[in-house]
Formats: C-alpha cells, structure tokens, sequence
C-alpha cells in the first residue's frame, strides 16, 4: 500500500483573486482541521497501521485469558496500546503534514463543540480508549493464534487431490 | 496528555458517569458489583485484578470499576483514578478489627488530586451481619465528619439482601449530574 497521502489544503488560492481576507481567516483553520481529520481517517485504516498494531498484539497477547475479571497487568498493557497508537498517528501526521504540530491539532480539537465531533472517524478513534473494545481485540488476535478462530471444517470438505480424476 | 485523550474528554457522553469502587479486602465490593448486574452472588472469590461493568440506570450509563482490596494491591489502585465522577467506598460494617485501617486508607485517598472532583458514597455494607456497626457508628470510627473536600454520604446496606443499594446508587448520581451536567 503506498504511503498515506494527504495534503493541508492551502487556504488562500494564489488564483483566486476576489477571495475576500474575511473568508480567509474564518476558513483556514476549518480547513486544517478536516485535512487533519481526513489524514488522521487514512493513516488509522493503512496497512501499515495494522502491521502496528499487529506487533503490539503479537508481544502480549499471552498475558490475557478470556476471564470476566480482569489482571491489573491489563491496564498496563492499554495505557501501552494507546500511546503506541498516538506516538505513530503523531509520527504520520508529521511526515504528511509539514509545518504540523501535536499541539496545533489538540488547540483546535479543544475549540470543537461535542456536535463537531461526530461522524465515523470519530467512532472508530473512541474505540482506542475503550478497555472492553481492546481486550476483546486483544483475545481475538489469541483465538487466532491458537487455532480457536472460526472452524471450517465443518462447512468445507478437503479431499485428497485426485490426479486420476483429470 | 495525547490528542485521544483531549479528544475522549470532549466527547465523554453526557449522563454516563465513571465510578471506582475501592475499600479493604473482604468489604464486599465485587458482591454489590454483580447484585446489581443480577449475577450470582454465592461463588465469589477475593479479587485479584479488577472487575468493570456497565449499568444502565435512569437513562444514565455507569461505567463501574471494582479494583481488589487487598493489602498488596492498594498501590495499583491510583492507575484506575482518571475521570473518576463518583468514588463508592465499601466497608465491612462488622469487622471491627480493621475500621481503623479503613478510615486510613480512605482518608489517604482523599487526598489524591485526580479524585477531588468525585462525589463520594460510603456503603455501610454487611447490615444482615449480627454485631455490625450502625451508621453513626461508622461514621465516628471512620471519621467521616473531618471529610469537607468531597460530596459525601453514607448509606447503611447488605450486598446479600440488596438491602438499600439502589438509594445509594441514586443518591450518587443526583449529586454526580447536579454537578457536572447543569454546567453545560
């Protein structure tokens, strides 16, 4: 998959000559805002966010057991899992974005409204402090491992490979 | 402080509510936890790690944290502090032997920043005990009349009978949402 691509929109058109400095000012950091958004949309859904996260279930997956009490270990590990999500959301939004600054997009997210933040990207970025949303992640990835995943073999029949057949 | 943590403060819903359940060891806190999700009660053994739940109650949407009590595990009980709305303390009205030990402990947390916001119910719990003690009590062993930083109460209950564990349910959420949600 290539690199995510994302640009901050400029806010003044060099070609746009009757853009009024009024709409400039009240644009601009609208637009950033959403080019952030729409880059933060791309990096969390690339390949390489997977393989991120892959790793980071792959080194603990061992610690959990599907249990409904919980090991105090299990907050360790989640405070982990969302400052490695942050520091490589951060890191990609630096690459893509020159000039750009964690501060910047926690200024603007603080000048939101509770309504602004809402919409599918939203969803999915408040499913990374979700404890719940994490373990069960954290015992799927397990099942997988351990060959408890889905069982087709109920469903599917394997034959030998009959060469005589052809 | 990362973005996904400003950004989950501002979207923290409104009428849900986060609170932490703590108290010594043995003081009933995963009982009171699963009466009110209607779980079994009989086969309860002492926590170790920690239980989360998530009640539904009068439109409002309570994310309970119930952390072990034991001795050893009282340091980790600092991770869980973070947005705490409403701290429900629970103590073995009838072991008398570790009320000070109790009123220490409480009192310690008390002091703990990332609680000063929170509302506090103390749970007077195991009343269906022969010998337990009674609120007024309680409340001079525990020293609760010194507390003057936190929105307190307690309220007298039995996790085995459900004796009074909604009113201290809702006593906490009308002190809880007087304070946070009439500002918005």
């Amino acid at each position: 998959m290539a690199a995510t691509k994302c640009e901050m929109t400029k806010s003044v058109d060099q070609n746009e000559h009757e853009i009024s400095f009024f709409s400039v000012d009240t644009e601009g950091p609208e637009k950033s805002f959403a080019d952030i958004v729409g880059c933060i949309e791309n990096i969390i859904i690339s390949d390489k966010f997977m393989r991120v996260q892959n790793t980071f279930l792959e080194t603990y997956y061992r610690e959990f057991v599907r249990d409904d009490e919980n090991k105090l270990i299990y907050t360790d590990i989640f405070k982990k899992y969302l400052e490695t999500v942050e520091r490589f959301i951060e890191q990609e939004l630096v690459k893509e974005i020159p000039g750009f600054e964690m501060q910047i997009l926690e200024n603007l997210l603080k000048n939101k409204s509770k309504k602004e933040l809402d919409g599918e990207i939203f969803e999915m970025l408040s499913t990374f402090w979700n404890f719940s949303t994490f373990k069960e992640m954290i015992l799927d990835y397990k099942n997988m491992k351990e060959g408890k995943g889905i069982d087709f073999s109920k469903d599917i029949l394997v034959t030998k490979y009959d060469l005589d057949g052809i | 402080m990362g973005f996904l943590t400003v950004l989950k403060k501002m979207k923290q819903k409104e009428k849900e509510m986060r609170i932490l359940i703590l108290g010594l060891d043995n003081a009933g806190k995963t009982t009171i936890l699963k009466r009110f999700n209607g779980e079994p009660i009989d086969t309860i053994s002492p926590t170790l790690g920690f239980n989360i739940k998530t009640l539904e109650h009068r439109g409002f949407k309570l994310n309970m944290w119930d952390v072990g009590g034991q001795k050893s595990l009282r340091s980790y009980w600092r991770n869980y502090f973070e947005c705490t709305d409403g701290l429900i303390w629970v103590v073995d009205s009838a072991d008398k032997r570790r009320l000070e030990d109790c009123m220490k402990e409480l009192h310690a947390l008390l002091l703990e920043e990332r609680l000063a916001g929170a509302t506090l119910l103390i749970f007077a719990n195991k009343q269906d005990l022969p010998g337990a003690y009674n609120i007024d009590q309680l409340k001079e062993s525990l020293e609760l009349d010194k507390i003057k930083t936190h929105h307190w109460k307690i309220i007298s209950c039995s996790a085995v009978t459900g004796e009074n564990l909604l009113e201290g349910i809702d006593w906490l959420i009308n002190d809880i949402a007087a304070r946070i949600f009439t500002l918005d």
